[in-house]
This record gives C-alpha cells, sequence and structure tokens, in this order.
C-alpha cells in the first residue's frame, strides 16, 4: 500500500522506457545504482567492462538506496531490475522486505578473493556481497588546525567551538555515527544517555542531512572540523582546497555499498557474471582511483597516492574500519532520531 | 470680481502634443455658470483630451485654464473644483452604492454621518434612494450611470464634465436618460461639459455645441446656429445632413449655381435636404416666385420610416432632397424632375472652398 | 452523436484521471497510511495522538507556522512595492522585462543551488558577515546559519518573486480611470491609494500570500540547508521518517497534519480578509 505512489509515479516511465530496449536488445541486464559520481564509476569500472566481455547490454536504473529498495518493492513478483547496488543498511531492509535473491557465491570465481566480512549471509542464504567500503572519518580545514586531530575528542574542543560538523539522523550515516561515539566512549548501546549528553555539549555549526551539504560547508570555511565521507572530503582535497582527512585513533565509522540479485530475476545468469566482474581486481582498482573506496576484495594492487585516500587512512587497514550490524542499528532509527530531535537539536 | 453670470471655466489657447501627433491646437472656450456645452466631434477630434485637460489628467503644453477665476492649470484633479462622469462609470467595484456616492464628501472631509446624508440626498435625486445597499456589479447599465452622475454631483460642483456618459447605454435609454440628465442639469444649475460624438444628442441637451475637428474648435453656437449657419463645410457636412454646391453670384448679385465641372475656386452654398424641392417639369417649378432650379433626373430614392430621402442628379451634382411621409406615386429611380430651391435657403460658407 | 459523446467524455475524462493519478491517489496512500497502525496493521488514530498529544510536535508545529507567517509578511512588505515600481514606475517597457526576467530567473535555478548560494553568503566569513564588519556594525560574526533568522532569509528571497508576480499582476488590473475618479473626487494620491488602488490589489496580495505561505510551511531544502540541521521544522520531521525511519505512519500523519494545519491558516486568513473588506 505505501508504495502505491512510487509505483504510479515511477513505474509507468519505466515500461515505457524499457520495453522498447529489452525488444531490441536480445540480452540486456537492469541494473540499479546511484547516480552522480557513483554511477559513473559503476558504469565506467564494472558496466562497460561487463558489456565488453559478455556482449550484454546493461540498462542503469538510477536512484538512492532507498528508492532502489521502493521500487524492488513494487515490481516484487515481476522485476524489471535485475542486480542493485544499495548501502549497508538498506541492504539489510531489502533482505527483510524479501526482495533479494540468494547470491549462489560459489559460480563466481571472484569470490574466492572476498573478505569474510564483506559477504553478507542471512543464515545459510547470502543476500549481498560488498563492492567497496567508505567511512566517515575526519575532515579538517589545513589552514585553521595545522596538525591532523589524533582523536574524535577534538569535536569538543573549545577552538573549534561552532564550526564542527557531523551528519544528522536524515542522512544515512547519522543513527550510525551515534553508535559510533557510543562505542568509542565506552558506553554500551543499551544505555546512550552519556553520548546523548556530549552531543548536547557539542557545539556545531551544521548536522548535515546530505553529503553535498557538509562539502559545501567545508568549502566556505563555516565548518573547520567534522565527519565527513572520505569520497566528499577527498573530492575537496583534490580540487586544491586547504582540506585534510584522517582516522583519528579511536577508528572510523564505515559502510559499504553491496550488490544484491533481486528474487525473481530472469537474468540469474547474467547477474551472476556481472557480479563476477564487479569483484574482480580489476573493478576494484578502478572504483579505488575514481570513488577512493576500500575494496572488498584482497587482491588489488593500489598505488600509494589511491592507498592513502581510502577510507582506513594512510597507514590504516580494513581492522580500523568499526562496521557495525545493520539491523541494530535499524532497530534504533525511530527512538535514536527522535531521542535527537528532543534532545540534540535545540 | 464675482458677477453671477461671469465666465465659469476659461481655456485660453490650450495646445496639447502627443509626441509628434497635434492632439489640440490653440484652443479657446469660455462657459458660463449654469451653462450646458457639448463637446462635438468625431473620434480622434481631441474633445475628450480637452475634456481631461479640464479635469486635470492631463497637463497642457501651453495655455491656460480657469475656474471662476481661478488659475488651475498647474493644479492636480483632486484640487480643481469640479467633478467629472466616465465613460465606463468608473464606479469603485470594492464599495456600495451608497460608499461610491459618499467617497467624495468623505475625502474632502465630511465626517461619517454628513457624507452619508449628502450621498442619500444625490441619490434621492437621481431616483436611487432605495440602492444604497448594492454593489454596482450588482446594477443595470442605466442605474450604473446614475449612480456615476449622484456621485459626480454629491460635491456640488459648479461644474460637471461627462464623457459620453450615454454611449453605453441601448438607444431607448440613451433617449430617456439624455431628457433626464438635461432637466437635472436645469434643477441643480450646475455647468456642464458634455463629451459626445452623436449630434442628436448634443443638439437635443445643449445650450451650446463646440464642434471639434482635428484638434481645433471649428464652431461655437447654439443648435439652431451651427445648423443654420455653419461656420465651415466640416460642421455643414458633420451636423445634420447638407448637400454642398459651388456658387457664383450674377452681375445683379444673385446666386446661381455652378455645374459640377466648374465647381473649383467657387463659393460653396450648403442646403439642408428639406429645402430642396422636387418638380415634375419646369412649368411647376416656375409656379413658385425666385426659385433657383435645375433640372435632373432621381437617382435613388430610400424610404425610412416617416421620412423619404430622395437623391436627384443635377448639373453633376448629388442634391440630397427629403420628403416626409412616404413617397408619392410616380417618383421612381431614373425619372426627370426639377430642383427648386429658394436661394434664402442657401448658406454660404466664407471664403474660397477647395 | 455518439463518437462526438465519447470525445467530449474523453476529454473530461482525461483530467480527471490526472487529477486522481497524481493528486488523489498519492495524497490517500499518504493518508490511509496515517492512519494505519505501523505494528499491527489496523486502523488508528496513535499516529496523530503521538503528534498532537506531545508537546515537543506543538513546539515544532509554532517554528514552522512562525516562519511560514513571518516569510509571508516580510514577502509583502518587499513584494508589494516591487510590484508597484514594475508595474507603476517604469515606463521603459525593455527595462521592465529585463526586471521581471530577472525576478523569475531564480525560480528556473535549483532550491538547493540557491540555498547553497545563501549558506556562502550568511556564512561566518560570508559576504553580508564581512560587508557588516567592515562596515563597523559589528564586532563579531552574526550567527545566520542554523537560526530562524537564516532560514527566514532564504525563504523569503526564494518566495519573493512570487508575491511581487501576483500583486503586480492585480495592480496592472486596477483599472486607471478608477484612481482618475478617486483624485476628481478630492482624494490626494496617498489617499486614492488607501481607498482605491491597495483594497483592489487585495486579491493578488491574498493569492500572493497563499501561494507564499503554503510553500514556506512545506519547504524542506531550504530550511535543511540553511538551518544546518539546529531548526526543527515539520517537514524535516517528515523527510526523517520517509527517508531514514523508513516509519510511513507516523511520517504521514505528521504530512497530513501539516496539509490541515496550512489549510486551517489559509482559511482563517482569508476569513479575515473578507471580514476587513466589509
Amino acid at each position: 500500500m505505501k508504495y502505491s505512489t512510487v509505483l504510479l509515479t515511477t513505474s509507468l516511465p519505466a515500461i515505457f522506457v524499457f520495453a522498447p530496449l529489452a525488444a531490441a536488445q536480445p540480452q540486456s541486464l537492469t541494473v540499479a545504482w546511484y547516480g552522480g559520481n557513483w554511477g559513473d564509476a559503476f558504469q565506467s569500472c564494472v558496466a562497460t567492462p561487463f558489456t565488453e566481455a559478455t556482449g550484454i547490454a546493461v540498462v542503469p536504473d538510477i536512484g538512492t538506496s532507498t528508492t532502489t529498495l521502493s521500487k524492488l518493492q513494487q515490481q516484487a513478483g515481476a522485476p524489471v531490475i535485475d542486480v542493485a547496488y544499495m548501502d549497508g543498511g538498506i541492504s539489510e531492509l531489502a533482505e527483510e522486505a524479501g526482495v533479494l535473491a540468494d547470491i549462489d557465491i560459489e559460480s563466481i570465481p571472484n569470490a574466492a578473493n572476498l573478505a569474510d566480512a564483506a559477504t553478507y549471509r542471512n543464515g545459510d542464504k547470502v543476500y549481498a556481497v560488498g563492492n567497496g567500503y567508505y567511512s566517515l572519518g575526519m575532515t579538517y580545514n589545513t589552514d585553521e588546525i595545522s596538525e591532523a586531530p589524533a582523536s574524535w575528542d577534538a569535536l569538543w574542543d573549545e577552538h573549534y567551538a561552532g564550526a564542527v560538523t557531523i551528519p544528522s539522523p536524515s542522512n544515512s550515516a547519522g543513527i550510525p555515527f551515534i553508535f559510533f561515539l557510543n562505542q568509542i566512549m565506552g558506553d554500551t548501546p543499551d544505555d546512550m544517555s552519556a553520548t546523548i549528553e556530549r552531543l548536547r555539549e557539542l557545539d556545531a555549526a551544521l548536522f548535515f542531512d546530505s553529503s553535498g551539504a557538509a562539502s559545501n560547508a567545508f568549502q566556505s570555511g563555516e565548518v573547520i572540523l567534522g565527519a565527513h565521507f572520505n569520497v566528499g572530503a577527498w573530492a575537496l582535497i583534490d580540487s586544491g582546497l586547504p582540506i585534510g582527512f584522517t582516522v583519528p585513533e579511536e577508528g572510523v565509522w564505515a559502510t559499504d555499498a553491496r550488490l544484491h540479485i533481486v528474487e525473481g530475476t530472469q537474468n540469474g545468469d547474467a547477474a551472476l557474471q556481472f557480479i563476477d566482474t564487479a569483484l574482480g581486481a580489476e573493478a576494484g582498482l578502478c572504483l579505488a582511483e575514481r570513488l577512493y573506496v576500500g575494496p572488498a576484495v584482497t587482491n588489488v594492487d593500489l598505488t600509494e597516492e589511491v592507498s592513502r585516500k581510502l577510507p582506513w587512512g594512510e597507514t590504516g587497514s580494513i581492522d580500523d574500519l568499526m562496521l557495525f550490524d545493520w539491523n541494530e542499528v535499524n532497530a534504533r532509527r525511530s527512538d535514536l532520531t527522535e531521542t535527537w530531535n528532543r534532545e540534540v537539536v535545540r | 470680481m464675482a458677477g453671477a453670470d461671469m465666465t465659469l471655466l476659461a481655456i485660453d489657447d490650450i495646445s496639447k502634443n502627443f509626441g509628434k501627433h497635434q492632439a489640440l491646437c490653440d484652443i479657446s472656450l469660455a462657459i458660463e455658470s449654469g451653462e450646458f456645452v457639448s463637446l462635438l466631434g468625431p473620434s480622434g477630434c481631441g474633445k475628450t483630451t480637452l475634456l481631461r485637460l479640464i479635469a486635470g489628467f492631463l497637463r497642457a503644453d501651453r495655455g491656460t485654464i480657469s475656474i471662476a477665476g481661478e488659475d488651475v492649470t498647474g493644479l492636480p484633479p483632486h484640487r480643481r473644483p469640479l467633478n467629472t462622469v466616465f465613460q465606463n462609470y468608473a464606479l469603485f467595484p470594492h464599495l456600495t452604492v451608497a460608499d461610491n456616492v459618499a467617497y467624495g464628501p468623505r475625502r474632502t472631509g465630511a465626517g461619517k454621518a454628513e457624507a452619508s446624508r449628502r450621498a442619500q440626498e444625490a441619490l434621492d435625486l437621481v431616483g436611487l434612494g432605495e440602492f444604497g445597499d448594492r454593489y454596482p456589479r450588482q446594477m443595470s447599465g442605466g442605474q450604473q450611470q446614475r449612480v456615476a452622475l449622484a456621485r459626480a454631483i454629491v460635491n456640488r460642483p459648479k461644474l460637471l464634465l461627462l464623457d459620453e456618459p450615454l454611449s453605453a447605454l441601448d438607444l431607448q435609454l440613451r433617449k430617456r436618460m439624455q431628457i433626464e440628465l438635461k432637466q437635472l442639469q436645469e434643477k441643480i444649475g450646475i455647468a456642464f461639459v458634455f463629451v459626445t460624438h452623436d449630434q442628436e444628442e448634443a443638439m437635443a441637451m445643449s445650450d451650446r455645441i463646440a464642434v471639434m475637428n482635428a484638434g481645433r474648435i471649428e464652431q461655437v453656437g447654439t443648435g439652431a446656429e451651427i445648423y443654420r449657419r455653419p461656420a465651415t463645410r466640416f460642421v455643414a457636412e458633420f451636423i445634420g445632413e447638407a448637400s454642398l454646391l459651388p456658387v457664383q453670384r450674377t452681375g445683379n448679385g444673385a446666386l446661381t449655381i455652378v455645374p459640377a465641372v466648374e465647381a473649383s475656386g467657387r463659393s460653396v452654398a450648403v442646403l439642408r435636404p428639406e429645402h430642396a424641392q422636387i418638380f415634375a417639369g419646369q412649368a411647376d417649378a416656375s409656379t413658385s416666385c425666385n426659385l433657383l432650379s435645375m433640372e435632373g433626373h432621381v437617382e435613388t430614392v430610400a424610404s425610412i420610416g416617416g421620412v423619404t430621402n430622395i437623391y436627384v442628379r443635377a448639373l453633376g451634382h448629388l442634391v440630397h432632397a427629403r420628403r416626409l411621409g412616404l413617397v408619392e406615386s410616380g417618383l421612381r429611380e431614373g425619372q426627370k424632375v426639377v430642383l427648386g430651391i429658394d436661394p434664402q435657403n442657401l448658406h454660404l460658407l466664407e471664403g474660397p472652398q477647395p | 452523436m455518439t463518437a462526438s459523446r465519447s470525445v467530449i467524455l474523453g476529454l473530461v475524462a482525461l483530467p480527471l484521471v490526472y487529477f486522481t493519478a497524481f493528486f488523489l491517489v498519492p495524497l490517500m496512500t499518504v493518508f490511509v497510511a496515517s492512519l494505519t497502525d505501523a505494528q499491527q496493521g489496523g486502523m488508528t488514530f496513535s499516529n496523530y495522538a503521538r503528534i498532537l498529544l506531545d508537546e515537543y510536535h506543538w513546539s515544532v508545529i509554532a517554528v514552522t507556522f512562525r516562519l511560514g507567517i513571518l516569510t509571508t509578511l516580510i514577502c509583502i512588505v518587499l513584494g508589494y512595492p516591487l510590484a508597484w515600481y514594475l508595474v507603476r514606475i517604469v515606463k521603459w517597457r525593455t527595462w521592465r522585462r529585463i526586471c521581471v526576467i530577472l525576478l523569475v530567473l531564480p525560480l528556473f535555478t535549483s532550491n538547493i543551488v540557491r540555498s547553497f548560494g545563501w549558506m556562502v553568503l550568511l556564512g561566518r566569513n560570508g559576504l553580508v558577515n564581512e560587508t557588516l564588519q567592515a562596515g563597523g556594525l559589528i564586532e563579531r560574526p552574526i550567527r545566520f546559519l542554523g537560526t530562524e533568522t537564516g532560514i527566514l532569509i532564504g525563504l523569503v528571497y526564494i518566495l519573493l518573486p512570487f508575491v511581487v508576480l501576483t500583486i503586480g499582476n492585480a495592480l496592472a488590473k486596477v483599472d486607471h480611470s478608477l484612481e482618475q475618479a478617486s483624485a476628481d473626487l478630492g482624494a490626494s494620491s496617498a489617499s486614492t491609494f488607501w481607498h482605491v488602488t491597495f483594497p483592489l490589489s487585495i486579491p493578488g496580495v491574498v493569492s500572493g500570500s497563499i501561494i507564499v505561505f503554503a510553500l514556506a510551511v512545506s519547504a524542506y531544502v531550504t530550511p535543511a540547508l540553511l538551518s544546518g540541521g539546529r531548526v526543527t521544522v515539520l517537514a524535516v520531521l517528515v523527510f526523517q521518517q520517509y527517508s531514514s525511519v523508513f516509519n510511513f505512519h507516523y511520517g504521514g500523519a505528521l504530512a497530513i497534519t501539516l496539509l490541515v494545519f496550512t489549510l486551517l491558516m489559509i482559511a482563517i486568513a482569508s476569513l479575515v480578509s473578507r471580514l476587513g473588506a466589509r
């Protein structure tokens, strides 16, 4: 019921656009992914090599993870989308909604190199595989702060009062970031009151809803210190701005973009082939170079220049990433959002 | 200085240009207290421009306008002691009829009670005493016209300007309103300057008529004067109907009519259709003495109600004659007739005519 | 006969289908969701009770509508003279067209881009603070971002064109002869404005206000960006529920609450203005 709105507005154009394409191309694979640089990178790092190798065209269906989940739910039974990229968190919700197929990991040669943590299981079923990590690290203005802050405590440093930022609950990283702070402060998830109290004390310029808002605030100098995605931070640094990105001693929270096969797809084999391409070393290198996402496969050789921009920072590794059980995070979304609204936002 | 019949409105040498277009040129006109003067002319003649200059909505390029001895040329509209009835009535749609009429007194310092008392008086005067609570849109065209009138006279101005106030009404209502308006004007004794393009309307109502053409006043006079003795060819043709005939004086001073082919450079005489007589033959024409006679033939016979218009071609001129009643037997198109004209009924226009 | 009737039926049906598909169905979907229990799925008013019996939500509603009313008032105060200038003062048509284009042009750019622009202008080191500091008016930068003032500035900037256009349209429709009649009856220019021109332009003011108010209280992008997440309006709560909490029942109830309060405010305003006109 709740998705019938989206059904009316999005599936109609989808039918009109894709029906003729499907008729013209004997075999094609519809893959849902994000817009912007992410989509561009998926196209050139995964889709194009896949089409070159197999002759199967890739039809992109662009949307955020949330939008993609909505589409999958309304298409349940007769899916148009065969393979879907969705972020950690939404991935778990999609599995809960029953729109994901079991991925036959044995028939994907490149899955052999996949890190254990990047194979997502629900019982025996593999419902998702990771295709690259990104993190929320400490980002700072190098004109104002000469030395990279060593600890997340710097957020409360009175020198930076009124000029720090962290994500708001409207951002996908908002709630997990509260979990992260809670953990590094040594509290259990059952009682977050001390963390909430510290967040109340935080003199923030901005609680950002979108990554773009954070980038904008760093760029204008409105914010000089805060949590930001490594992808966004490095984009600022690469454009020559006085910005630094660091992984403090407590580590960073991270999540990943994941690949899913849609339940009921008619193109199961092609979908597996697509995932195989995505998990290949070449694709991993390409995505790392373009998006600075950390490969989830172990056999990627990175240059020094690229590897220092990865989510775990210059000297770190995948072990520095703090990955939460999204099911735990999702279960607390509602009440933490409400607590945030009432306690933290003044 | 304030004599009873002193000039109320004095317009002296007014000129007005709109860009390169000369809308008014050296207009002078004087209007007495209580007088009803029409500005009559075809559209574009400058009559409305002149009215707007008097009201103060336009500024003259040259000349002065005085009202009751006071020079008002530089005064804005709201400081001029006159009121206007607009062509489209310009009633305030957001105010009731009573508030529309009370608007003038309210803006000029009357209290609420005083203003509404005067408004009621004015509405009673135009026969709309019962309609104060309505809004203008709830009233007919004729009623709206009366409201506009009541609103314009409520401040008891010495001078009322009316910009074709009856032109939007149908013929029947227009005739009735002409009479009512004239009666009202006489009753309240306000001088009216009345703009119209309808000569019958002007004739029926005015004490004097100023006939305007191309930014100039061609003639000012009573209706009878401008009908009988038009000053110019334009006035002769615009007021009533007329045949313009080139004439020449013979040695003994008598007038003769010159054939069309020799018309150039001659004086022109105005002949009203009711003065052109038609005879079956020369013999009949000779029975009346002193008649100028011309042979010709009937070109058109047209009956319109109680009047028959007969157009006779004689000496190359098309002469318009008119008879009361339906056309008598025997007068048909193509028939040879003799036109008889009493020279006393020929009005000679001044100066050589083109 | 039957053919033409079916054509007419089709012509009537098309907009009806369009209206149903794009307005009624989505609205009903939200409405039904708002009345559905999040856990059990039966019909319930608990989502509304959660909003209306809670002081926190009332404070958010207060902030939302305070911003909406202030935005509307400021837009009218700034927009009326601007509309007057365009319609009554500017005689040169080319210049008027340029002004209208300048006014409307921002509407064709993204709301997000314009709000980001204001983030830069209103920032601690932004143009506004730098100008004020250079002019010696203030010593320390004023905090605009993350305050209601900042949101107000952004909303006024984004919504001003709607008021100028509706008031300008109403002013252009005021018959000049009515103003002349007023002057003729002895009213000065100021008096004519207050008694004739302004009352006749009220329909434009009212429709402009309704547009601005409705857009201001439902605005998400501008408050979200300029508040820096530090001022909460109803639209932000709705967005949270739809974008990250995925509770469409509570979110739907928030959306319907916003809608009902907005309609109520508009009804009250039009009632007041109708009574005021008498």
